[in-house]
């Protein structure tokens, strides 16, 4: 994990694949300026083409002052040091256009949204979400529409040919799945598959747009961000009531199919798209899926039956099964206001949601938690354990489990698996203590926490513009641990201490 | 390729997957595509119907 001991040599690398990032995160703010002078928001295009220029600059110093460096090999510590330290820079980086737009109390509150849309988290500190700008809004949904597909990828795959690090990179950002044997094919695999969603999607959307009443343009927009942030499972809406603002059950039945087929593992997906349609039933990522669904489902239906909340079969599916299956596939989308879980849900609903949240969707996808494919990882490992006290000591026992291919159960798969949710589990904790500690209720805290540690984006009514900067800062740094799975972080912290000690 | 520490510990418990180096995605291969599109569709109006039957069953 620790990168290379002649240290100093390798800051020169990574400072420069840092420049690389920060010059494609310059660039991507075209689009919301582009969007911003079509509507003629000049304010907006202007802060835009300021954050621009300063971004663009900042990349293109890094990139030229260590372009000699850019072929040195990076090893697996210095490859997710850059991964780490270019979502950190990032952060400070798109935060600028927000700032300067003034539609954020503080720069902290700023570069906690960046945070939230780049984790797919979807939890915002946005002051008057209602009436903001097309080219702000459009900010917020590409950043986590890029943040899903794994941002640093992205531009290395676009900017630089055949760097000798990008598949650490690659792994340094929380997957870890070859769709093709070259991580550029696999980059550019993940991003075919998403654009043709995003085309189908917005199309989708626009059309139940328009049904629902709103004029051609303002549906497609909206169509186009709701996707962006169902697909990247990010939770961002372009209004303050999120998809309760549409009330329309087709609005929930479309978003629906695509978050959940956004939580699917990109390497299924690309099995699936590619002719292997039994895929879909026989990986044991989908088995845990749908298992854990059905009975969470059960436990929040059971909850809200028990204290009587809704009054049929109907408001009962589009209340409680759209907000677990929200927070399952760690989207965040809602259809009921933030506060009634605290009021209306009951401990049991409430359990049930913190569960699901900290479960998550799959690995290798955009979604967030522990992940279903660990989950059932565990469970083999468990069922072969028992099965091993069962049966005669002499007996060799081999567990194997379909994902993509019949994997044999490995111990060090297993332990490893059992360690990342352990981390998970003691990060959860963290924020629930960090949320009490600043004077809220345990259920409140302990929600909250499940969706900042999942990168779920629900909310029980705790996030706001109004809660202590302490807090604001340590979910910042929950939503960057858990998207990028803890390893990459601890690298770039080991890299800083080395540093810091040898001074 | 040699399995250091810090690729054990990244993605830590995700076994890799080989995938599918010959399928294609994109022109050539636009049925199968549009076919699994339709098939993941599928999956999600199955796991809806489950969520539906349980909603029903409880919310009766």
């Amino acid at each position: 994990m620790l990168p290379n001991r002649n240290h100093e040599s390798h800051a020169k690398p990574i400072l420069y694949f840092i420049g690389v990032v920060v010059v494609g995160l310059g660039s991507l703010m075209g689009i919301p300026l582009i969007v911003a002078a079509l509507y003629g928001e000049w304010k907006i295009a202007v802060d835009f083409a300021l954050s621009a220029s300063a971004t663009l600059l900042l990349g293109g110093l890094l990139m030229m002052a260590f372009r000699a460096y850019r072929k040195q090999r990076l090893g697996w510590g210095e490859g997710m040091t850059v991964t780490a330290a270019a979502w950190f820079v990032g952060m400070l980086v798109c935060a600028i256009p927000y700032s300067l737009s003034g539609c954020y109390n503080s720069y902290l509150d700023s570069c906690f949204d960046v945070m939230s849309g780049f984790t797919t988290t979807g939890l915002t500190l946005v002051q008057d979400m209602d009436h903001l700008s097309n080219g702000i809004n459009m900010w917020r949904h590409l950043l986590t529409f890029v943040g899903g597909q794994g941002m640093v990828v992205l531009v290395l795959t676009v900017l630089t040919r055949g760097v000798s690090g990008a598949y650490k990179m690659y792994v340094g950002e929380g997957k870890d799945e070859r769709l093709m044997p070259n991580v550029v094919h696999t980059a550019r695999s993940i991003w075919q598959i998403s654009l043709i969603y995003l085309g189908l999607g917005t199309l989708c959307l626009w059309i139940a747009g328009m049904a629902e009443g709103l004029s051609a343009d303002r549906a497609f927009l909206h169509g186009l961000w709701i996707f962006m942030s169902a697909w990247s499972t990010g939770g961002f809406a372009p209004m303050s009531q999120n998809i309760l603002y549409y009330h329309s059950a087709l609005y929930e039945i479309i978003t629906i199919v695509f978050f959940v087929i956004g939580s699917f593992n990109f390497a299924l997906h690309h099995a699936v798209l590619t002719g292997h349609k039994r895929e879909l039933i026989k990986n044991v990522e989908i088995i845990s899926f749908t298992v854990t669904v059905t009975v969470l489902t059960l436990l929040v239906t059971l909850g809200l039956m028990r204290d009587n909340v809704y009054p049929g079969a109907v408001a009962m599916f589009r209340k409680g099964f759209y907000q677990l299956i929200s927070g399952h596939t760690t989207t965040g989308f809602m259809s009921i206001y933030a506060r009634q879980f605290y009021l209306e849900w009951g401990d049991v609903a409430l359990f049930a949601m913190i569960l699901a949240m900290l479960i998550g969707g799959s690995a290798c996808s955009t979604a967030g938690g522990f992940k279903g494919l660990r989950m059932a990882v565990i469970f083999t490992a468990f069922r072969r354990d028992v099965s091993r006290v069962a049966l005669p000591e002499a007996t060799v026992s081999v567990r194997k489990y379909h994902h993509i291919r019949d994997v044999v159960l490995d111990d060090g798969v297993a332990r490893s698996a059992l360690l990342i949710v352990i981390a998970y589990i003691f990060t959860f904790t963290l924020g629930t203590l960090a949320g009490m500690l600043c004077g809220y209720p345990f259920g409140m805290s302990a929600f909250e926490a499940a969706s900042v540690t999942g990168n779920v984006g629900l909310s029980i009514g705790l996030t706001s513009a109004a809660i202590p900067w302490a807090l604001k800062a340590v979910y910042v740094v929950i939503m960057w641990l858990a998207r990028l799975e803890f390893m990459s972080i601890l690298a770039l912290a080991a890299y800083v201490a080395m540093k810091v000690k040898k001074k | 390729m040699k399995t250091g520490l810090a690729e054990n510990a990244a993605g830590a418990g995700i076994p890799r997957s080989a995938g599918n180096p010959r399928g294609k995605i994109g022109r050539g291969n636009l049925l199968n595509n549009f076919a699994g599109i339709g098939a993941e569709i599928l999956y999600v109006f199955g796991l809806m119907l489950i969520g539906w039957v349980l909603s029903l069953l409880c919310g009766w």
